[in-house]
């Protein structure tokens, strides 16, 4: 018992360290670091390979923590620091670069997971019961809290500390006194930075570096800071430490439901203090932002073209739409491969995910970082339908009804939540249901997913199966069409724009906001789990990441690409990564690193939009009329 | 088409323009593996030993150059079946290999089963019922079954090692259980007994809360299974707990591949697992194959490897038989299931139900020079085949 005791509050403290970081740069930044597990890993990465070189630990551990914060400062002065202020740009951002780093370090220093060995003079352990409990881990028992007390003096009781206080509770009256918050800005991310390399460093020699611990550090860091509060150390700490300890006994004595074990507790605090134990209620809601679009300059030739597009593209986009819609559908089976009809199925159904999210995000303003909830809910009803026996089309009807429950479950917890904020709980939700689905493998087939048997019915006889499904999944995308269509010319539509644009004037109003909000969750929800029914059918099985970080990261991509906000949009921003994925698989192995690119250049240069411009009169030289009309006032 | 197809295509290209008497189509053999993620050292050992075989016969069967297609399924479901549409309808492949996890190829079985496309596993899916209840005429497998590897130490731990009382700790997914269940099942016919089975989640890196309480169950050995990463951080930990120094290690193949020994140093010294493969096998073959693995990848090979190198072996020999006509399908499978030939394993064939034959060995990690090793203590089992049981 002594042990399992020690080694929570030692795993405890490692946790802190990384939870640190990443509360320090959520708390001061309000910024989603979804790439800290990535400065983790380059931490570790290079604490061991500068150990093995150099044969000191103490290098190692040096480099570990100075690379990561490096690469920290370099992530928010070139790419963050132009999207201030857009959290859901900046969480795009990140998670491009997740994609990048994760990528490299695999590609520089491969697939092999790397465990530092540590000299035999350092490999000392202490004896603990039956067994021998090692030092290096040991040693973290003392680490963590002089860290913990290093930073709580660095923000409490320094000049520097004040001056980043000032900067969060009042940026420009800050910058008007004379702070630089740039400069500012870089040193919080940087120092987070620092903490998460640190704690690479510090694991290396029992959890090392390997592929995929990215995302697993990412999600660690998100329990403890939901548990804690975002942007409270002090709670940072504690949720650090209970996790850590219940981490380590319940696993000793509990086995099966380690990984649940983990999210048991978010969920408890998500549902009875949704704000984190430490952390602050969200204030008022503010007036939303403008995004300036990209302005082209051009000369008026080339600006009267794109004006007369748009203006064509106005008036005639629904018929237009219409009729090349009905050609593509009737031509695509007939002349297209095969494949190229798995391939349209497949935007189709990611067409309507999307929709669901453009109308919770696009229309209704709530970022969601956990919109594959309703996906994987959607596909998962579907298969055990299948097991039941019910035939396909009963199957659609249980997929949305259980996508409906679970955005009743999200509401119950996501309502109040607002911007980088709904993102964190939004991500919270969605990764307690997919650890959920992950472990519960008598009813959802755990980690192997469900091979099911469902299908929808030959429509007649002779037909393929491939085609008999793109007519129904043809069939089901234009109803949902229409529905969307419907949904954007109601007054809930327009509601839901002045609920995103400004909310507290709607308050004033007298509508009920909160309920605005839940109908727009449930919406969303319809056309989500929808497509994931289908998408059920079309693979044929349904598997935990469904739920998953990187599917909901995707639909968000292809939302924002496509322009949140806009009718067709989505549809557009489907068609546009799914086509773009195709291409880059082919063109290399490197495929991540591609993608992620594609998401930083999306979040940086895609969120106003890009808009043509005549070029404008050249500034003329100012008259100096001044000295002639007021000779007597100029001296 | 990727870079690599596009060199191969190319150079088969130029071999077609040289010899324009033997210029044909390329046979295109698809390897869906895991190149990122946890388990991409398997997909790459298995992939390199692959190419490998094809690299020494010049890239060209029965006059048709070989043509190698590589996809990554990062060992997840969703993405293996993208990937396999993505080979089968756009490349048009003849044959896919590959296959590291056992829930991709669960995954892809009704849609290779569907579309006819022979299926030659040769990664570490060992999923039993691939090859048995779920068994199609288009899926082989040259690599083994969870059955075939959890069962040849199950008797000899409890008579010849004498460990009375064990405890079970695999991975928490379908491979982890199979495997745990037929080592259980031969434990138990012998008459010992499993005190406790222990389920840690794939991926774990600290196993200590699993370990913690170990010692205190009164068993006198440890059967473990573990993949890659996780094997590595097992037994490292295993060792720094102090575990190792009072519960002998046992378990799996896969538990000390030798790509892995190196990463877990002197950690593993002791540890022993039947092994159908090791670099001191005194096959003619397996030299020649050591060799020129050395040669090419700067490294030695290890069971993943060998898997992966054989499975060519078996593919090329069908082909030659059928004279390079891969578009004669049924030919193809009866071509695939007769092959019998000397491999660096010894004599490859394959069972009824189209697994592959193995004979196993009691393999222990010994210190050699320059790193780990793994040697053979003694014989275990001969043809053994998918359902653990020697013919």
């Amino acid at each position: 018992m002594a042990l399992q005791l020690v080694n929570g509050i030692a795993y405890g403290n490692l946790l802190f360290l990384i939870a640190a970081g990443f509360t320090l740069i959520f708390g001061i930044l309000r910024v989603i670091n979804m790439a800290h597990g990535s400065l983790y890993l380059l931490g570790a990465h290079t604490a061991i390979s500068t150990a093995t070189a150099t044969h000191s630990v103490w290098a190692g551990i040096l480099a570990g923590a100075l690379a990561a914060a490096t690469l920290a400062a370099v992530i928010e002065r070139t790419l963050l620091y132009r999207i201030q202020g857009n959290y859901l740009a900046q969480v795009i951002v990140t998670i491009g670069v997740l994609m990048i780093v994760g990528d490299l370090c695999q590609v520089y220093w491969g697939g092999t997971p790397r465990i530092y060995a540590l000299p035999d003079a350092l490999r000392a352990s202490v004896p603990m019961g039956d067994l021998r409990y090692p030092v290096d881990r040991l040693i973290l028992v003392v680490i963590g809290p002089a860290i913990a007390v290093a930073l709580w003096f660095l923000i409490e009781r320094t000049a520097t500390g004040a001056t980043v206080r000032a900067a969060v509770d009042d940026e420009e009256i800050a910058q008007a006194i004379g702070i630089s918050v740039p400069r500012l800005r870089v040193m919080v991310f940087a120092l987070g930075g620092l903490l998460a390399g640190l704690a690479g460093a510090l694991a290396s020699t029992f959890i090392g570096a390997k592929a995929g611990i990215d995302l697993d550090i990412i999600l660690l860091a998100l329990v403890i800071v939901v548990i804690g509060g975002p942007g409270s150390l002090v709670g940072s700490y504690i949720a650090a430490l209970t996790v850590g300890l219940i981490d380590s006994i319940g696993k000793s004595f509990w086995p099966e439901a380690s990984m649940f074990l983990l999210f048991a507790p978010m969920l408890a605090v998500l549902i009875v203090r949704p704000h984190g134990l430490f952390g602050k209620p969200p204030g008022p809601a503010a007036a939303a932002r403008q995004f300036k679009p990209i302005e082209i300059l051009s000369p008026d030739w080339i600006w009267s073209l794109s004006d007369a597009l748009r203006r064509g593209i106005a008036r005639f986009s629904w018929p237009a739409a219409t009729v090349v819609a009905l050609l593509a559908v009737i031509a695509i089976p007939v002349f297209g491969s095969g494949f190229l009809v798995t391939v349209v199925v497949l935007m189709l159904i990611w067409s309507m995910f999307a929709i669901g999210l453009n109308v919770m995000l696009g229309y209704g303003g709530m970022p969601s970082l956990g919109h594959a909830l309703f996906f994987g809910a959607g596909a998962y009803a579907m298969a055990w339908s299948g097991f039941a026996g019910l035939c396909g089309y009963i199957g659609l009807v249980a997929a949305v009804a259980c996508a409906c429950c679970a955005a009743l479950f999200l509401a119950a917890v996501a309502l109040r939540a607002r911007d980088a904020q709904l993102l964190l709980v939004t991500l919270a939700v969605a990764q307690i249901v997919w650890g959920l689905v992950f472990k519960w493998r008598s009813v959802t087939g755990g980690d192997d997913g469900l091979i099911h048997p469902q299908a929808f019915p030959l429509l007649w006889n002779g037909l393929s199966p491939s085609t008999s499904l793109y007519i129904h999944v043809a069939v089901a995308f234009a109803i949902a069409l229409l529905a969307y269509a419907w949904f954007a010319r109601s007054n809930f539509r327009l509601l839901l724009t002045g609920v995103r644009a400004n909310e507290p004037r709607l308050l004033a109003l007298g509508y009920h906001v909160d309920l605005l909000r839940f109908k727009a969750i449930l919406l969303s929800s319809v056309f989500s789990g929808f497509a994931g029914g289908f998408y059920a059918i079309y693979s044929g099985f349904a598997a935990p990441e469904l739920f998953g970080v990187h599917t909901s990261a995707r639909v968000l991509l292809m939302v924002v690409i496509g322009m949140a906000g806009t009718f067709f949009g989505p549809i557009i921003g489907a068609v546009s990564v799914i086509g773009m994925e195709e291409v880059f698989s082919g063109w290399t192995e490197r495929s991540n690193t591609l993608l992620g690119a594609l998401y930083i250049l999306v979040a940086l240069f895609g969120f106003g939009g890009i808009r043509v411009v005549r070029r404008r009169v050249a500034a003329r030289r100012p008259a100096s009329l001044a000295p002639e009309i007021l000779p007597e006032i100029l001296p | 088409m990727n870079l690599k197809h596009l060199k191969m295509v190319a150079f088969a290209a130029g071999m077609a323009l040289a010899f324009p008497a033997a210029g044909q189509a390329p046979i295109k053999i698809g390897v869906l593996h895991p190149f990122t993620g946890p388990l991409a050292l398997i997909g790459t050992e298995s992939t390199d030993g692959f190419v490998l075989y094809f690299e020494q016969i010049g890239n060209k069967v029965a006059g048709r150059p070989i043509a190698i297609l590589k996809e990554d399924d990062a060992a997840n479901p969703s993405q293996g079946l993208e990937r396999t549409r993505r080979l089968v309808e756009r490349e048009q492949i003849h044959l896919l290999t590959g296959i590291t996890s056992s829930a991709v190829a669960y995954a892809l079985r009704t849609y290779v089963d569907q579309r006819q496309v022979p299926l030659v596993i040769m990664g570490s899916a060992g999923a039993n019922d691939l090859t048995d209840k779920q068994a199609s005429p288009y899926i082989f497998r040259t690599s083994f079954s969870n059955r075939q590897l959890g069962a040849p130490i199950g008797q000899y731990a409890c008579s010849k090692l004498g460990l009375k009382k064990i405890v079970v700790m695999a991975s928490d997914f379908v491979t982890g259980y199979e495997q745990s269940a037929a080592f259980g099942e031969h434990y138990g016919k012998a008459g010992c007994t499993v005190v406790k089975s222990i389920m840690v989640p794939l991926g774990t890196s600290d196993f200590t809360p699993f370990l913690s309480q170990v010692a205190s169950l009164g068993a006198d050995g440890v059967w473990a299974m573990f993949f890659a990463a996780d094997a590595i951080a097992f037994v490292k930990q295993y060792d720094a707990l102090g575990l190792k120094a009072k519960l002998p290690l046992i378990g799996p193949s896969g538990l000390i591949d030798p790509a892995l020994l190196n990463a877990m140093g002197a950690s593993a010294v002791g540890a022993m697992a039947p092994i159908y493969y090791t670099t001191s096998l005194d096959f003619p073959e397996n030299k020649a194959f050591v060799q020129s693995f050395k040669v090419r990848y700067g490294r030695e090979p290890g069971a993943t490897a060998a898997s992966g190198y054989i499975a060519a072996m078996a593919i090329a020999r069908a082909i030659e038989a059928i004279n390079g006509k891969v578009e004669d399908k049924p030919a193809l499978l009866a071509a695939l299931r007769k092959v019998q030939f000397k491999t660096p394993i010894g004599l490859f064939e394959f069972d009824a139900k189209q697994n592959v034959v193995l004979d196993f060995y009691l393999g222990k990690v010994t210190p050699g020079d320059g790193g780990y090793t793994l040697q053979v203590v003694e014989p275990l089992e001969k043809a053994v085949d998918q359902y653990g049981v020697a013919r």
